[in-house]
């Protein structure tokens, strides 16, 4: 009696799905306005950042708005993204510990349910910005440095979700590392130029949202060295995240 | 068929439970942990087509065994084959969350059980109708009582066609009904042909249902073979 016809990746392919669509019907479990708040937290961060820069520091950049709009989202799908990591593996101690479920897929599913905000969020915004004629005629390109983004927003929360299970204190430090993070990021503030601007480009972060607003609001070709190192960092994170993972996966649900 | 070969599972066991990272880097005392034994040298075969039963007394390494069986926990040592899919069934409705409907979470645990969506969508009613939950498919799981959720869980685990089952106190929820509900599926399942692995304190259940049962004591296999004289040892102990 084989246990089905099924392939075993698509039953894998079922399990994160489930799992990923129910952590997103949770997150906004009774909460008045449901899914709309998968784009209001950012909306509201928008306004509080916008109300900051524009008029308390007096920061006069043209289109300030979706510049802020632009990284506002991309910051936010990168630190629910990581949340999730951290918190996925505690959360499911239960399922690990009494069902054969590969650890590395309930990250995974951690990482799709929070996809699924982005995806909305992009799409939203990206219809406003046609609407209001700012969408620039490189827009398509953006989703190559989207895909980074998430490349290298799913390889930290690998890391992330493997240093939880083994030290308590993962996520007092995690919530440090992001704020200092948020602020190594152009996310709030402008540097496009300068000596400030080439150290940011260490960040591959940095990196991720440069090449998004350049594709999406400034009609900026940049050189191909930059795209290809960005693509390069953020794959490689990835990789060494997912891999690092992979090898002591076996172990996590003894550790929890 | 199952195959367990001298394994061994040795727990570490850090003396504050999970080592901050502080500790650790500043080496504020020495990274002590103790290790603790669960299983040494455990050797046993389960044949195709038998259901073995377990019994021992709380801590002797039960629990783990399965765990080690169904491939959750890795061994320390020694070996263990399976020839066939494996459906673990140590914990009824593991993953049901309160929050969500019946419907959803008989998909979530299906797939987690390794039912494929599909079937899980063509045997929706019939679940419904065999957990006796009718027509409240879209209820939030939280507004059943704990009996109706034990039995939803367990209807669901048998959709789980795997050949062996492994199955650790599971039913020992639920009321006189269903617990006579359990014991039926089981016996249909042995007639079916299936294997299993049962654990469980009732001796009654398992004398019922397993011609040979095993005796584990501080983690080693301390008697085998037909349930009275195991029986006897385990009452003994």
């Amino acid at each position: 009696m084989p246990p089905s016809s099924s392939p075993r990746s698509l039953l894998r392919w079922e399990v994160m799905r489930e799992l990923a669509v129910s952590d997103f019907r949770l997150k906004y479990y009774d909460s008045a306005l449901g899914y709309a708040w998968s784009m209001l937290s950012p909306l509201l961060m928008l306004a509080v950042f916008y109300f900051v820069f524009r008029f308390v520091l007096g920061v006069a950049t043209p289109g300030y708005l979706v510049y802020l709009l632009v990284g506002l989202v991309c910051w936010t799908f990168f630190q629910d993204c990581s949340y999730a990591g951290l918190t996925a593996l505690g959360g499911k101690a239960g399922v690990l510990k009494s069902i054969r479920v590969p650890a590395g897929l309930v990250v995974a599913a951690g990482v799709l349910s929070t996809l699924i905000t982005l995806g909305i969020n992009v799409t939203v915004l990206v219809v406003a910005l046609a609407l209001t004629g700012r969408l620039s005629g490189l827009a398509p390109l953006a989703v190559l440095p989207l895909a980074c983004l998430v490349l290298f927003a799913a390889g930290t929360s690998f890391l992330v979700a493997l240093a939880a299970v083994q030290f308590r204190d993962a996520s007092l430090i995690w919530g440090v590392l992001l704020q200092a993070l948020f602020w190594l990021t152009p996310v709030v503030y402008v540097a496009n130029t300068g000596p400030v601007a080439e150290l940011l480009y260490l960040n591959p972060l940095a990196r991720c949202l440069h090449l998004i607003r350049w594709f999406l609001l400034y009609d900026y070709l940049p050189t191909f060295r930059f795209v290809v190192v960005t693509v390069a960092v953020c794959a490689g994170t990835f990789i060494v995240g997912f891999a690092l993972f992979l090898r002591r996966q076996a172990r996590v649900p003894e550790s929890l | 068929m199952i195959d367990v070969r001298g394994v061994s599972k040795v727990f570490t066991i850090p003396h504050q439970k999970r080592k901050t990272v502080f500790d650790r880097v500043f080496g504020r005392g020495h990274y002590t942990y103790e290790t603790f034994p669960v299983l040494s040298d455990v050797s046993l075969r389960v044949e195709a087509r038998e259901f073995l039963g377990i019994v021992g007394r709380n801590g002797c390494g039960k629990s783990t065994l399965l765990r080690i069986v169904s491939g959750i926990y890795p061994p320390t040592t020694g070996t263990v084959k399976v020839d066939g899919a494996v459906a673990p069934i140590l914990e009824l409705g593991v993953g049901f969350n309160g929050a969500l409907t019946v419907r959803d979470n008989i998909f979530l645990y299906g797939v987690l059980l390794g039912v494929p969506r599909r079937r899980l969508e063509t045997e929706l009613a019939g679940v419904l109708d065999r957990a006796g939950i009718g027509r409240f498919e879209d209820a939030r799981l939280e507004t059943l009582s704990t009996g109706l959720r034990a039995r939803l869980a367990f209807t669901v685990a048998l959709l789980a066609q795997a050949p062996i089952l492994l199955v650790d106190e599971a039913l020992a929820v639920g009321d006189e009904k269903f617990q006579a509900q359990c014991l039926v599926e089981l016996h249909r399942l042995k007639d079916e042909g299936r294997t299993a692995l049962l654990v469980s304190h009732d001796v009654n259940l398992l004398r019922e249902l397993c011609p040979r049962l095993i005796l584990l004591e501080g983690g080693t296999v301390r008697a085998d073979g037909p349930p009275e004289k195991v029986i006897d040892r385990y009452r003994a102990l």
